[in-house]
């Protein structure tokens, strides 16, 4: 085929430039060491790498809120541990003040210690984390949680909230445990109900001073639906009698604070469960003929509460006016209750030690995810260098030889020669 | 006879001379673009008789022409003008998967800061820097997506100016070829054989450059006058009268401007799909790529601002108030009116044309499809005009007009329309230009949730009661805090009929047998929304209770703190949710819209390399018979000058023969 001079000129300058392109082309992919620079150079996997980057983004942007959750739920855990440090002191104070031979300067040096003690907790309780927000507090994290009046009374006034932080696409974990969970709602260890004083208005001729007051063990509702079905009215009174005279309490009636017989008159024998309305209660002892008490519902006790109770069971003690058995069923219940305070702060901390475990996991299953995430992103968008660069040393060659043929065959002209 | 060799010889040297100029002006034309390489047609005078025998009288140059293929010619003109589109759209495709791959990037890099912000204010959320650092974020965000579109406008803008200047070249090439067309037709002679080569040699040249902007087609009658069509086949010349092509302004959208073939006295439209060459190529770019570029980042804006606000109003501030928008809103100002397009024909004969708006109702269902809206006279009808659809929206006054599934209402305004009125609809206009961060208080932020449900620790079975939806965060409060302190909900399966769940919604305070708020049931696997005011709880599961008097219980209660940050939890949450398109998250839409350019833009260069190689080969194969070759013509030269020194010698001898026969008369 004829090829004039022009079409030979301009063949020949399109395909140097053409290669002089490519070659160009190589250099920004050399320099930046990505096959992909724009959606252009990989069409149909474009979709996928932009799919993989939003993950690794988001695997990125759930390692700030773990640290951040890690940090919240250390920080509850050293304070909790504070407080059960607190707690073992007051139950061994406690324990201490029952000794018969303590004089009163002992006791009171004792009521200091516990107050100081509880004072101690108050601390724990309202502590704040490094932004100057309250720790327990629920949302409110403005404001002080817990305050105490001069009679050691302590009230709440944060909220019930927790507080979560998203650790990845599908989990929220919790970065605080509200106060009044911690604090102040402590499972009642007697039951859902408290008891009163044990009074009694016609007591016998000659009681037994070896013998103590009745107990209250356990108070509790274990049938709900027949408990709010019989619609007692509280407080609930107990009423002990002797039918036969023979000086033993035999029969029981209990009343609700309607004046409303709500069991009984039954044959009572001390050491039987007293069960009615969905209710049992069982006794410690053998109460007296006359014998009276009342139970007031409570689910929850505050752990304040039972520092205070031990405070004033102390006091009353210096004072020596009350009565000295009722003393002694007050120390059993304080004691119980100081026990079920320990053990309701031990399982809280378990928990923020599972979440502490929950987040530990969800970060190695992101590390995980993300080496493979890191590894399928450079098989679509990294340079093999290898292929690269010797493809770069290829069109160079081709370059360099177009470029010498060139002046080869331009150089042959028959005007040479004539 | 001498004399006759001396004719002969002087005829040999003139032919001689004819071929070596022609040669001559071949070599000197080797550069000239689009010449065609000429030769001479040598053709032997007729013999003369002299006694018994012919003897010849030499020769002549009968013709000198171009040597021309028109079937060559007419294949490298056709590759010509597909490989000037096929290169045009690439370039353009090229430059828009740069623009979209690297402002992509920067948008998706964007959007993470501000949810790793939300993230950051759901920890802290009384932390005002927190807050201010996200509406920062939440200004990054729109600079970029404006950024973005404004290239897009800008791109749109310097097409247009290019459509002015490419008219104005045709206008002009029109009239070059008109004046060559009236020099051939006035140097045409019915005795003429020779035709004025290097004028038709410049026609074509014209014809190429023409032929690389737009489609052309040619139709030459006997005189040499040649008809120009261009595009669709509308005539640009006319033999020896040019028309001039001319842009005119898009109707019913001023900035889709379109071309036009005026003759002085009217307009003809050029149908934009069938221009061809460069034109075409920016026409079909501007009107399909780029602008379903430009739809797609108005919707991510639409996307964005709408779910992040509806997310906002959900929850409450540190100043205990709702959330106020923190992207305009994207119903307000001038953007509703902006979305319906009136053609101009609208306003004949109509005093008080009807003007209309368009509301967004649902941004999942938008997508990036036209629509016209036409009144017939009695009814409005609303025609998709990507898919085709076309459905009836009813009668004058009976607005606002939507049709399910659309994601938007068509409303009058005011004035009223004519029959045969059309309004181009586009539900996306302008806005990724109007967004706007409204929001510069950082304590407006909404982190807190309003209200919260705790469950009773005393249930006994699997179920949940959930708030699924808040309209209004301080009725909401307010609802459940009058009478203090909470609701109360509880819910018992009905010993009677096994598998019905009974709920009941009531003020803490004022427990059955107070009349409840809300009551009612339902089945195994359902669910029961409860419409609250401001907002609505959903009651599910197995809540069977332990009888009637043993309920499941559910508190609802305030929850609004400093230290809430559950609304900024569900805003953070967006990101994963499937707000476009009803199936695509904020980054999947960045990424498809990108690859989808991207493909294109790969597509087209190997398309691309198709047309270029095909276009190669034909001008091959056209110069291979019309290209001068500078080795031929200087064999050529030196064959002519033999061929003239030969013909010198004969004009010598033929005057030796002379001296010779006058020297033996003397």
């Amino acid at each position: 085929m004829r090829i004039s001079t022009s079409q030979f000129y301009q063949v020949s300058a399109n395909s140097m430039s053409k290669m002089q392109s490519d070659l160009q082309d190589q250099v920004k992919y050399l320099s930046a060491g990505k096959q992909v620079l724009t959606a252009k150079d990989a069409p149909i996997q474009n979709a996928s790498l932009g799919g993989i980057k939003a993950e690794l983004r988001s695997i990125e942007r759930f390692e700030t809120n773990i640290i951040q959750a890690v940090n919240h739920n250390n920080r509850q855990e050293v304070s909790l541990s504070n407080a059960q440090d607190i707690l073992i002191q007051v139950q061994e104070i406690f324990i201490q003040a029952n000794n018969g031979a303590y004089d009163d300067e002992n006791l009171k040096s004792l009521s200091a210690q516990l107050k100081s003690n509880l004072d101690q907790l108050m601390d724990i309780a309202n502590t704040k984390n490094e932004t100057g927000e309250y720790v327990f507090s629920g949302f409110q994290v403005d404001k002080r949680p817990f305050s105490i009046a001069p009679d050691n009374i302590v009230t709440y006034s944060g909220d019930n909230r927790e507080a979560e932080l998203q650790i990845s696409a599908n989990i929220r974990v919790t970065k605080n445990t509200p106060g009044d969970d911690l604090f102040m709602n402590i499972d009642n260890s007697v039951g859902d109900f408290f008891p009163t004083a044990i009074t009694n208005l016609t007591p016998p001729a000659d009681p037994d001073p070896e013998e103590p007051y009745i107990y209250v063990e356990t108070a509790k509702i274990v049938d709900r639906q027949a408990y709010n079905a019989a619609a007692m009215t509280p407080n609930l009174t107990f009423d002990f009698a002797d039918t036969n005279a023979d000086g033993v309490a035999d029969q029981l009636t209990v009343t609700d604070g309607a004046a409303v017989v709500s069991h009984g008159p039954v044959p009572f024998t001390a050491g039987q469960t007293i069960a009615f309305n969905g209710m049992e209660v069982e006794l410690d002892g053998n109460p007296l003929p006359g014998d009276t008490f009342s139970l007031v519902p409570q689910e929850k006790v505050s752990v304040f509460d039972t520092i205070k109770s031990s405070i004033d069971w102390i006091d009353s003690t210096i004072k020596g006016t009350s009565d000295k058995k009722q003393l002694q069923v007050d120390y059993k219940h304080v004691l119980t209750q100081l026990d079920g305070a320990f053990g309701h702060i031990t399982s809280k901390r378990a928990e923020v030690g599972i979440t502490l475990n929950k987040i530990d996991v969800q970060r190695n299953v992101a590390q995980d995810l993300d080496v493979m995430l890191q590894s399928s992103r450079g098989k679509i968008e990294d340079l093999d260098f290898a292929s690269a660069v010797s493809l770069f040393e290829q069109q160079k060659m081709s370059l360099q030889a177009s470029q010498q043929t060139f002046t080869q065959i331009e150089g042959l002209s028959l005007f040479n020669y004539i | 006879m001498s004399v006759s060799l001396y004719q002969t010889g002087v005829s040999g040297l003139l032919a001689a001379q004819q071929h070596l100029a022609t040669t001559g002006h071949n070599i000197s034309n080797v550069n000239t673009d689009g010449y065609t390489v000429q030769r001479g047609e040598q053709t032997t005078s007729l013999g003369n008789s002299s006694s018994g025998n012919y003897i010849g009288t030499g020769t002549y140059i009968s013709d000198i022409s171009r040597v021309f293929n028109s079937f060559t010619y007419k294949e490298q003109v056709v590759t010509a003008n597909n490989a000037s589109y096929s290169e045009r759209l690439s370039s353009q495709l090229n430059e828009l998967d740069q623009t979209m791959s690297t402002y992509g990037s920067q948008v998706q890099s964007s959007l993470e800061d501000f949810y790793r912000s939300l993230h950051s204010i759901s920890d802290k959320p009384e932390d005002i820097s927190l807050r201010k650092m996200a509406l920062d974020q939440a200004k990054t965000i729109t600079n970029d997506i404006k950024n973005l579109q404004e290239r897009m406008t800008g791109t749109q803008k310097s097409i247009n100016n290019e459509f002015v200047q490419m008219a104005d070249r045709i206008s002009t090439l029109s009239v070059d070829i008109s004046k060559i067309n009236s020099q051939i037709s006035s140097s045409y002679s019915a005795n003429n054989v020779g035709q004025n080569n290097d004028l038709l040699d410049h026609r074509e040249r014209l014809l190429s450059e023409l032929n690389d902007l737009v489609k052309v087609d040619t139709v030459t009658d006997k005189f040499g006058v040649m008809t120009v069509m261009i595009g669709d086949g509308k005539t640009l010349v006319a033999g020896i009268t040019p028309l001039s092509m001319i842009v005119t302004s898009g109707d019913p959208d001023p900035t889709q401007n379109q071309l036009s073939i005026s003759n002085g006295k009217g307009v003809l439209s050029l149908e934009g799909s069938r221009l061809g060459g460069q034109l075409g190529a920016l026409m079909e770019f501007r009107d399909t790529h780029l602008k379903r570029a430009s739809s797609e980042i108005d919707l991510l804006a639409l996307g964005i601002s709408k779910t992040i606000n509806q997310s906002q109003s959900e929850g409450l501030d540190l100043n205990e108030l709702q959330g106020a928008d923190i992207f305009s809103d994207i119903n307000s100002g001038a953007l509703p009116v902006e979305r319906v397009l009136a053609h101009s024909a609208n306003n004949i004969g109509n005093p008080t044309p009807l003007i209309a708006q368009v509301t967004i109702t649902d941004v999942s269902q938008l997508s990036t499809d036209e629509y016209e809206v036409m009144f017939d006279g009695a009814n409005y009808h609303l025609n998709n005009l990507t898919t085709g659809s076309s459905n009836n929206l009813g009668g004058i006054g009976t607005g606002p007009f939507t049709l399910p599934g659309l994601g938007f209402q068509f409303e009058e305004n005011s004035g009223t329309p004519q029959a045969d009125d059309r309004f181009l609809v586009r539900p996306l206009q302008n806005s990724a230009e109007r967004m706007n961060i409204e929001l510069t208080d950082p304590q407006s932020i909404a982190a807190s949730s309003p209200v919260e449900v705790t469950a009773n620790e005393n249930n006994v079975s699997s179920g949940s009661v959930t708030i699924s939806k808040i309209t209004d965060p301080i009725a909401a409060r307010t609802q459940v805090t009058t009478p203090f302190p909470s609701l109360t909900v509880d819910v018992y399966e009905d010993s009677g009929t096994p598998g019905t769940f009974q709920f009941r919604v009531f003020d803490t305070s004022s427990p059955p047998p107070a009349a409840p708020l809300a009551s009612g049931s339902y089945l195994t696997g359902g669910t029961a929304t409860v419409v609250l005011s401001g907002f609505e709880i959903e009651i599910t599961g197995k809540l069977s209770g332990l009888g009637t008097n043993a309920r499941e219980q559910f508190v609802i209660g305030d929850a609004f703190g400093a230290g809430n940050g559950n609304n900024m939890l569900d805003m953070a949450a967006t990101q994963n949710t499937s707000v476009l398109n009803n199936k695509q998250t904020f980054s999947q839409f960045i990424t498809s819209s990108v690859s989808v350019v991207g493909s294109e833009a790969a597509s087209q260069e190997s398309q691309l390399k198709t047309d270029a190689a095909m276009a190669n080969q034909a001008i091959s194969r056209h110069q291979a018979i019309s290209g001068v070759n500078l080795d031929e013509e200087a064999a050529n030269m030196l064959k002519y000058q033999k061929a003239y020194q030969g013909a010198a010698k004969v004009i010598s001898i033929a005057n030796t023969l002379f001296d010779t026969i006058l020297s033996s008369l003397r």
